[in-house]
């Protein structure tokens, strides 16, 4: 297991989750709705919309250290998880060889909402205190209620709209701006603006780099954005220590905080800008923060290339 | 504070305002208690959900109403009598109550009285001395564990044993197990949430620092414990959970506890079993200020 110190030996190698079958209340899904690569169920809503209780067969493949070691009473759970139905459930494990398990969880269309973590954990008795977690699944699943193919998503949902249009009444004041980003709920959405004009011919030109500049640009902005409705998310507790703030918000700033700051841990990265943001020093932040938006969205490499292929073309 | 008026007219049933629209409504004037938004355009921009006796407006409104009536020497009070009645009279399932809208609709149009009522408009902490009293706008449009109405009714989910929701009223007795836990993992496995309001019960917590201590030992061991491993949180009933929302015409009792969803309670063993890690997890914790009186908390 990664990034964390456990005071006791935990599993090196790789402990991999199989997804043998999935049903929709008992009927089989089709095996094009399971993706091993992007490790996405897609639950094809178009299908069933109105499933009630979606079934996973599963397997975990634990590696041969798990035998050789000295850990007692091996148990080994599937979970399953979604944050915004506070939704959380543990199925034990049966054996089916000596490093493979298997079993069957089960979730209920009414405690779930849009995207479920489903993962595995093995726990060991060690030193008299039995459920200590030695294990995870090297990578976790999702179940997607919405998808209609399995694909890894992106968590920025983007909606094309002429921001003019008397039906958006919201979008109105943004009008002039080729896109817009909202990430004040509870997932963020991206605006493309439809009446901006050329900008639809140029994120649908021929030309690969101007296409990439103009995504590029776009998703840098998309990365600042989310970063500062995160940071200001970030609450403290009773002892003033900032608190990761959940969701989508918690994923965005563990994702750009190694950039911003790649000299602290993350937890001290958020201390950092809590603190910088109560003390109004965000000059800095912002900086900083340009940078590692940039990075996420590739900025420097594409720009490079932009570059060059104008040189190119200047000189032919 | 003068009290703005409420607008006139309440729409028959619930409905849920989309993010962008619920920015609009926080304004200043909002969030310092002087006006309420206006009630045609949050009308215009809501969503409404389908009619359904669970989803009118007006035993909301009631219930949020005797809720001031009945305690308006002591604010906080309330939550432990709001929780359980809320929980009983809106009846969603935790998917509909994923939906921030809804618990947007609720503070901006159905009872933004009651949200300015439960969290008076005040300076903030870490704030210079020009700037303004007013409510902190995630008590409209927050997460789950500040949102007013949200609050109640996650805590009244999270906590109840089964159709029993006297935990609640524990939990909610306590602004910090109220305030701290809910926002934690350790909150989403029921054995591991009965147990630490026992604890609150049986008075072996009883300051806000002691429940804090708990709660971050509690959650610091839970990172490397898996308490479902070591306590059956015993099998939760989907179907019962569903008959229990879909029920309509229950009147939701002001007096005793309303009945909750029956959809299977914990087995008492698992809950004895977590008593005896937690009590000593926290006899091993530090607590802030051990020796000092506690502070009034909010």
């Amino acid at each position: 297991m990664n990034n964390r110190l456990f005071p006791y030996p935990t599993l090196v190698g790789r402990s991999d989750l199989e997804i043998h079958e999935v049903r929709l209340d008992g009927m089989p899904l089709r095996r094009a709705l399971i993706s091993p690569g992007a490790r996405v169920i897609a639950l094809d809503r178009a299908d069933r919309p109105d499933w009630e209780e979606v079934e996973v067969d599963l397997r975990l493949h634990t590696p041969t250290e798990l035998r050789a070691g000295t850990w007692q009473e091996i148990r080994c759970y599937s979970s399953l998880f979604e944050g915004r139905t506070n939704s959380r459930s543990i199925t034990q494990l049966g054996r089916a060889s000596d490093d493979v398990w298997s079993g069957t969880v089960r979730a209920h269309h009414d405690d779930h909402h849009r995207r479920i973590e489903l993962d595995a954990l093995i726990t060991a008795t060690i030193q008299d205190e039995p459920g200590r977690i030695i294990g995870r699944a090297t990578e976790a699943w999702t179940i997607d209620l919405e998808a209609r193919t399995p694909a890894r998503r992106n968590t920025v949902q983007t909606i094309r709209a002429d921001f003019a249009a008397p039906d958006r009444p919201f979008l109105n004041p943004y009008r002039e701006d080729p896109w817009m980003i909202e990430a004040s709920g509870e997932e963020p959405v991206l605006y493309i603006n439809t009446g901006f004009e050329g900008l639809d011919r140029l994120l649908r030109s021929n030309d690969r780099t101007t296409r990439d500049m103009v995504g590029a640009q776009i998703s840098s902005d998309v990365w600042v954005a989310l970063f500062n409705a995160a940071a200001a998310a970030v609450e403290t507790d009773v002892d003033d220590q900032p608190i990761w703030p959940g969701g989508w918000r918690s994923s965005v700033l563990q994702r750009l905080l190694p950039d911003l700051f790649p000299e602290h841990s993350l937890d001290d990265a958020l201390i950092e800008i809590h603190a910088r943001r109560e003390q109004g020093e965000g000059a800095d932040l912002q900086a900083r923060l340009l940078h590692a938006a940039g990075r996420q969205a590739r900025l420097p490499k594409r720009l490079d290339v932009h570059i060059r292929n104008l040189a190119k073309k200047e000189n032919s | 504070m003068s009290t703005p008026s409420l607008p006139p007219s309440l729409p028959a049933v619930i409905g849920s305002l989309p993010p962008t629209e619920v920015r609009k409504h926080l304004t200043a004037e909002l969030l310092a208690g002087r006006a309420y938004p206006p009630a045609e355009a949050v009308d215009k921009s809501t969503t409404w959900l389908g009619d359904h006796d669970r989803r009118r407006t007006d035993e909301v409104r009631d219930l949020v109403e005797e809720a001031m009536d009945r305690y308006a020497d002591n604010r906080t009070a309330s939550d432990a009598w709001l929780a359980p009645r809320l929980h009983a009279t809106l009846r969603l399932t935790r998917r509909e109550a994923a939906d921030a809208g809804i618990w947007a609709f609720l503070a901006l149009r159905l009872a933004p009285d009651y949200v300015l009522w439960r969290f008076p408009p005040k300076r903030p902490k870490s704030s210079t001395e020009q700037s303004s009293e007013q409510v902190n706008a995630a008590r409209f449009d927050g997460e789950y564990h500040t949102q007013a109405f949200a609050r109640l009714w996650w805590t009244a989910e999270l906590f109840r044993d089964g159709p029993d929701y006297r935990p609640v009223e524990v939990c909610c007795a306590n602004q910090d197990m109220l305030g701290t836990t809910l926002r934690l993992d350790i909150a989403r496995h029921r054995a591991t949430a009965r147990a630490l309001v026992e604890l609150l019960d049986r008075r072996t917590v009883r300051t806000g620092r002691e429940v804090n201590a708990l709660a971050k030992a509690v959650n610091t061991a839970g990172t490397t414990l898996l308490f479902e491993a070591l306590a059956d949180a015993g099998t939760t009933d989907a179907g019962a959970y569903r008959d229990w929302v879909e029920q309509v015409g229950v009147q939701v009792p002001r007096e005793r506890l309303p009945e909750g969803p029956p959809d299977g309670s914990v087995p008492w063993e698992s809950v004895e079993r977590l008593l005896v890690l937690f009590e000593r997890l926290f006899k091993e914790a530090p607590v802030r200020g051990k020796e000092a009186p506690e502070e009034a908390e909010d």
